[in-house]
Parts: structure tokens; C-alpha cells; sequence
């Protein structure tokens, strides 16, 4: 065996063009399936994560009562219970933060913008207020009660500046108008192109407004230790919520179909962009106390992942593609080299080498140079990956929600990466072996008299 | 005796005073009465009344104009149709030419928009502005100040050449737009001329002008109205009623069906 490995290897460098346009087709192969596949694993994980920054948490519990006429109403009231389950879960939950949010109007002169704003408790989630993006100004005096931070685009459109003053129009949770004065002490980068750029005030203030209490809010903001888990602590959260009262129908994310989880997806969306309740009574049974419902940023996401999805079947069919040509060319050179080799062959059978032995060193060929090609090919794209996600594509671009910190992020699973370079090596092999089991049925006396 | 004689002459005395009083009051009685018994809340309920068509429906071209510091002038022209009766109104946009097709239904308590180009209806609120211009949906539809309100207080003064009383109103509920207003209203009949909306917090939000009405029917209709966001510097919306008609409409045009048609 150690002898035919030799001869192997001794092959691949006698014809080195071919070898080398041979491997170069594999490592191509692999290289377009490996950047493929980290892309796309990296841009859900960037999406993940961007979302989970904006929207403050991955689990998201809302609760909807209903007034005196029936009008459904987006606050949380008595939390009690609700932090009970969620401190039931212990180390699986990282933190959890409570927030109001309202789409509002900004006005500054003679201008007025259309503006998402959070009510942040600063003295709960400082962690958050140090890790925001800030342009100009800073946060200093978070903590007053009339503090705004504002997404740069925001103060552009209106020409504030860093310690001016800005009007707040907004309609009260039960849809009243309401104003309120603000002073603007920090510019922070937005996500403007996505529609998610979002203004931060003082939780007990923006209560005021929206006409809740100090101790009322509207959505609890749950940040879990591993994201993975996100689905399952959700769908666990929601069971024992159901237990203790209404609640809003969850449906997994798998078991939707895709015109269910579209729509879900726009509620989710609307409810976490300060669209208003997420339950409505005037269409469904009315009930009594608060009703709950729980999303996750993966019931958000149901359209990326279906992105994904459509780039991942994309690479595979690439990959496909390139495989077959690859196939064919192996083919179609072990064809040739046997051809070439024939004589050659006829000695080794006529010197005592076995049909298997010259079976195996076509085959041992073709593993050579389909594994030296395939790693060439992964460490191609590792130096890709590298090259690519140092690129800065900068926090403004329209992509910035698939990227990370301005870059195309990649994220790499080894898995898949051995899965992808073994299904190549067996093809490879499968497609030497017409070519290799040919050569050796051929007859040494055969094999020694055929002239080219 | 003395005691006695001295209680009779008292007695008579006291019996002249309360007979006078008596007297007096009766007199001074309807005119007090008269001059404390203007029944605010009436005047509500009258405003209501002489602002709505209960018994015939009613539909009229509108002209907007909207200065925005930001857009500046936009003219739009909307089709207005009303059935106060049944608490249904119809509002399609003619003009612009890309807003052209768009139509807001109300019927009871539900209000949806159409948008020709996805040719979709959504749900909308009546507290929303229309159309981008300083009105809002609820000031197209049936009048409910007595409904909704209460007089807080009130006076009387002048509004340019018009005797007026000026009242403010505070919401009976918590899901009005505006929670206090100030109302202008002429003494007869009822119509109001100015409103000041405020906010939860008593700010100026809005002052809306009514300077030129219509008797059509039974009912009087501002032709001429202007609302001016007090937030904003410059932005207003100036709104003419040309074409009215008290003509009986067809009830397909309170539908879903001809809102998506009538453009088609």
C-alpha cells in the first residue's frame, strides 16, 4: 500500500497542469460553497443580533387590558407573576428590562419628524445607555427626566442640536394627545434605511405622557444566555403564562404556515415598533385582566431566515453545478491519463501488481487531489472571509442590518465545512473509479503493445 | 302685655318685609331664572344637531389646500360623501393624481383606508390627520360634543362683528383626541366659529377656524374651514365646500365594494 500511495503521489506531479486546473476546479467548488455558507450563517447571526440591539432583549412579553368600552390598551400593570416565571428560568435569562415605547411626532420649528421612542428606566439598563452608538453629546444627564437621545437622521431632518429643546407630540395610551418638551443631549447612529431608528427618553416621563403610572410599562425586554434557546424559553414562558391567564395565541415559528407567519410577522413588527396593542378585542373574545403575548426576535425574523434559506438552496445548487463539472472533468482526465499510462500500466500488471493495485492508485489519485484542492479551497475562503469582513461598509449603508459593526461578518461551522469536503472527496473518488476500475481490467500483453 | 303688644307690632312689621320680598322675588325670579338658565350643555346638543344631516344625506366636493414649511402648498380635492343617520361617511381623493383612488370609509365605529395600488383596505382611526393635512378624520363626520364633553366653564365676548359665548369643554372619557377644547359659538343659532384643542396637558395643539357657513337643508354646514397646527409654525389647511347637495345617495356608495370600483 505505502508503494501504491507513492505512486500516487509521484502522479499527481507528472502531468502538473492538469493537476493543478484539476484541484484549482475543486478548491473553486468549495471555495464558493464555504464563502456561501458562512455568509449566510453569519448574516442571520448579524441580523440576530442587530435587531436584539435595537429592540433591546430577543424575548419580548407585551400585555393588552381592556377599558371600561372595550378599547384594547397596550400596558403591563402588575408585574408580579410575569418577573416570577421569568426569575423561574434562573441562569438562562441574562437580564430582563422594562420599557414604554409610541410612535411620536418631534417638532423643532418649523419641522416635525415622524419618530419611534423608547422609554428607557436608565438606573435599570445602564449597560444599554453606555453601549449606544453616540454621535454627539453624551449621557451624562441621562438620568433627567426630560433627556432625549435622538438617531442622527432624526436631528438632521429637523437641524437640532445637542442641548436644544424639542416638542413631542403623541397620542396617550388610550388615544389622547399629549405633548411634551424635551431637551435633546445626544445623537446617536441610526438604522434609518430600515425604518427601525429609534429615539430614547426617561421610562417615567414618557409614562407621563402616554398617561401610565411610574410603576406601568409596556413591554418586558428579556436578553436570554444563549440565543439558540430563545424559541424554547419563549414557548416555556408562554405556558406558564397561559396558566396564570389569557393570553395571545403563540404559534411556533416552524408550525406556521408561511401566510400565517407573514401576518404574524407584521403584528410582531407593529407591536414592537409602538404600533399600538397587540391583541385586539374588537374581533376576538373580550377577556378580563391582562393578556399576554409573547414574540421572539425569530417570529420577526421568519422573512430573513426565509432569505437565507433561498441563498443557502442558491449555494447548494452552485455547488451542485460545480460538483458535476468537476465530476465530469475527473472523469474525462483519469480517461485520458489511463490512456496515456496504458503501457505503463501493462508493465506494472506484467511486473506482478495487482488488478486492485492499479484500481487503487487512479483512486488514491483522485483523493490526492480532490482533499489538496478541497483544503485549498477552505483556506481560500478563510482568506476570503478575512479579506471581505474587513472591508468597512459603514453603520449608514442600507445593509447595515446584515452586518456586523459596519462589516460583513462571517460565522463558520465546521460541521458543514466537513460535511462539504467529504461529499466532495467521495464524488471525486466515484468519479475516478469508471476511469481507474477500466484501467485495471486491462490485459498486461494488451496493455504493453498499444502504441499511441 | 307689654311683651306681647310689642311681638305684634314686630310681627307686622317683619310680615310687610317678607311680603315685599316675596313680591320682589317674583318679580326678579324669571329674570334671574332667565338670565342663569342658558343650558350649556343644550348648547352642545344644538351645535350637534344644526352641524348634522339625520334626516337626509348630504355630499359635497372639498378643496384643501395645506401649507407645510416643510412640503410646502398641496391642493387636494376629495369627494365627500355623508349619512349622518347611520354614522357613515365617505371621503375619495380626486385629486392629486397620485393620491387619486384612495378612499376613506367610516361606518359605526370602524374606519379603514383603500389604497388603489396594493388595492387594500387598513384599518385606520378616526384621531388620525387626513390625508396629511391638518384635519383629522373625525372632523368630516357626524358632530358629538355633547357626547363627549362637558362645560367647564364659560363666558360671553365677541368674535370679530358676532356676539359669541365661549365655552370650555373637558372629555367625559379618557379616548377623545383632544381632552380640553374651547369653543366659540355664535348665540343664535349655534354655530361655532373657533375651537382651541388641547392636549392632556393643556397645550395649545390646534386652533380651527369656521368663518363661513351654509344652510342646506335643516342643517348648517361650514363651507369655509381652516385648522392650524399651533406646534408647528406655518402648517395649516384651508378647506372650501363647493357642490352641496342634500340628494339622496345610493346606500352601495357606504361600501368596500364601490370604494374599490369608483376609480377602476
Amino acid at each position: 500500500m505505502k508503494n501504491l500511495i507513492k505512486i500516487a503521489l509521484r502522479n499527481t506531479t507528472r502531468q502538473k497542469k492538469r493537476t493543478v486546473l484539476l484541484g484549482g476546479a475543486i478548491a473553486f467548488g468549495i471555495l464558493v460553497i464555504t464563502l456561501l455558507n458562512g455568509f449566510t450563517a453569519g448574516l442571520a447571526d448579524n441580523v440576530r443580533d442587530n435587531f436584539s440591539r435595537i429592540f433591546g432583549g430577543q424575548i419580548f412579553i407585551s400585555g393588552t387590558i381592556l377599558t371600561k368600552s372595550g378599547r384594547p390598551v397596550n400596558v403591563i400593570r402588575d408585574d408580579t407573576k410575569l418577573i416570577g416565571i421569568v426569575k423561574s428560568f434562573g441562569d438562562k435569562i441574562k437580564k430582563y428590562t422594562r420599557r414604554s415605547r409610541t410612535m411620536a411626532e418631534i417638532i423643532f420649528n418649523s419641522k416635525s419628524v415622524v419618530q419611534r421612542i423608547d422609554g428607557v428606566d436608565w438606573r435599570d439598563d445602564r449597560n444599554f445607555a453606555l453601549s449606544l452608538p453616540i454621535v454627539k453629546g453624551s449621557i451624562e444627564s441621562i438620568d433627567k427626566r426630560d433627556s432625549i437621545i435622538l438617531p442622527v437622521s432624526t436631528a438632521k431632518k429637523l437641524g437640532v442640536e445637542v442641548g436644544e429643546s424639542v416638542l413631542v407630540r403623541l397620542s396617550t395610551v388610550t388615544g389622547q394627545k399629549n405633548v411634551g418638551d424635551f431637551v435633546v443631549i445626544a445623537t446617536v447612529k441610526d438604522q434609518e434605511g430600515f425604518g427601525i431608528s429609534t429615539a430614547y427618553a426617561s421610562l417615567g416621563y414618557l409614562n407621563e405622557l402616554l398617561e401610565l403610572k411610574p410603576n406601568e410599562y409596556q413591554i418586558l425586554s428579556i436578553y436570554v444566555n444563549n440565543i439558540n434557546e430563545m424559541d424554547r424559553i419563549a414557548d416555556a414562558i408562554y405556558a406558564k403564562l397561559k396558566k396564570i391567564g389569557p393570553v395571545e395565541t403563540r404559534e411556533s415559528a416552524e408550525a406556521s404556515s408561511p401566510e400565517a407567519m407573514r401576518k404574524k410577522t407584521r403584528k410582531s413588527f407593529a407591536m414592537l415598533m409602538g404600533g399600538g396593542p397587540f391583541s385586539s378585542a374588537t374581533r376576538e373574545k373580550r377577556w378580563v385582566g391582562t393578556k399576554f403575548s409573547v414574540i421572539t426576535l425569530n417570529d420577526m425574523m421568519s422573512q430573513v431566515v426565509s432569505m437565507v434559506n433561498v441563498l443557502n438552496t442558491t449555494g447548494l445548487v452552485i455547488f451542485i453545478i460545480l460538483l458535476i463539472i468537476t465530476m465530469v472533468g475527473i472523469t474525462n482526465s483519469y480517461r485520458m491519463t489511463m490512456l496515456e499510462r496504458t503501457r505503463e500500466i501493462g508493465t506494472m500488471r506484467a511486473i506482478g501488481v495487482q488488478k486492485s493495485g492499479i484500481r487503487n492508485i487512479f483512486l488514491l489519485e483522485a483523493l490526492f487531489v480532490s482533499i489538496a484542492g478541497a483544503l485549498v479551497g477552505i483556506a481560500l475562503a478563510f482568506v476570503g472571509m478575512f479579506v471581505i469582513s474587513k472591508i468597512p461598509f459603514g453603520t449608514d449603508s442600507m445593509m447595515w442590518i446584515f452586518l456586523k459593526n459596519g462589516r460583513v461578518g462571517f460565522k463558520i461551522i465546521p460541521t458543514e465545512v466537513l460535511v462539504n469536503l467529504l461529499i466532495l472527496v467521495f464524488l471525486s473518488i466515484v468519479a475516478a473509479l469508471g476511469p481507474a476500475r477500466k484501467a485495471a481490467k486491462l490485459e498486461p500483453a494488451t496493455a504493453l503493445r498499444t502504441e499511441f | 302685655m307689654f311683651s306681647v303688644s310689642r311681638i305684634n307690632y314686630g310681627s307686622f312689621r317683619v310680615k310687610r318685609f317678607l311680603l315685599w320680598v316675596v313680591i320682589l322675588f317674583m318679580f326678579l325670579l324669571p329674570v334671574g331664572v332667565f338670565a342663569k338658565s342658558v343650558d350649556y350643555l343644550a348648547i352642545l346638543r344644538d351645535i350637534d344637531e344644526l352641524r348634522s344631516f339625520d334626516k337626509a344625506d348630504f355630499s359635497a366636493v372639498l378643496t384643501m389646500i395645506s401649507e407645510d414649511p416643510e412640503k410646502g402648498v398641496e391642493k387636494k380635492v376629495v369627494q365627500m360623501f355623508r349619512r349622518d343617520r347611520d354614522d357613515k361617511f365617505l371621503m375619495l381623493i380626486k385629486e392629486p393624481e397620485v393620491q387619486r383612488g384612495q378612499g376613506y370609509l367610516k361606518v359605526g365605529k370602524n374606519m379603514w383606508f383603500y389604497d388603489p395600488e396594493s388595492r387594500k383596505f387598513s384599518h385606520i382611526s378616526l384621531k388620525e390627520n387626513f390625508a396629511g393635512t391638518d384635519a383629522k378624520n373625525s372632523d368630516f363626520g357626524k358632530s358629538s360634543l355633547a357626547e363627549d364633553y362637558d362645560v367647564i366653564s364659560h363666558s360671553e365676548g365677541k368674535l370679530g362683528r358676532f356676539d359669541v359665548y365661549i365655552l370650555e369643554l373637558k372629555a367625559k372619557n379618557n379616548e377623545v383626541t383632544y381632552p380640553y377644547m374651547k369653543v366659540w359659538v355664535t348665540k343664535k343659532p349655534h354655530l361655532v366659529l373657533k375651537v382651541e384643542n388641547y392636549s392632556l396637558n393643556k397645550r395649545l395643539l390646534r386652533v380651527s377656524y369656521y368663518p363661513k357657513y351654509a344652510r342646506v337643508g335643516n342643517s348648517y354646514i361650514a363651507t369655509r374651514m381652516i385648522f392650524i397646527d399651533s406646534l408647528v409654525k406655518n402648517k395649516r389647511t384651508q378647506i372650501t365646500l363647493t357642490d352641496l347637495s342634500v340628494e339622496k345617495l345610493p346606500n352601495y356608495v357606504f361600501t368596500k365594494s364601490y370604494v374599490e370600483r369608483v376609480n377602476r
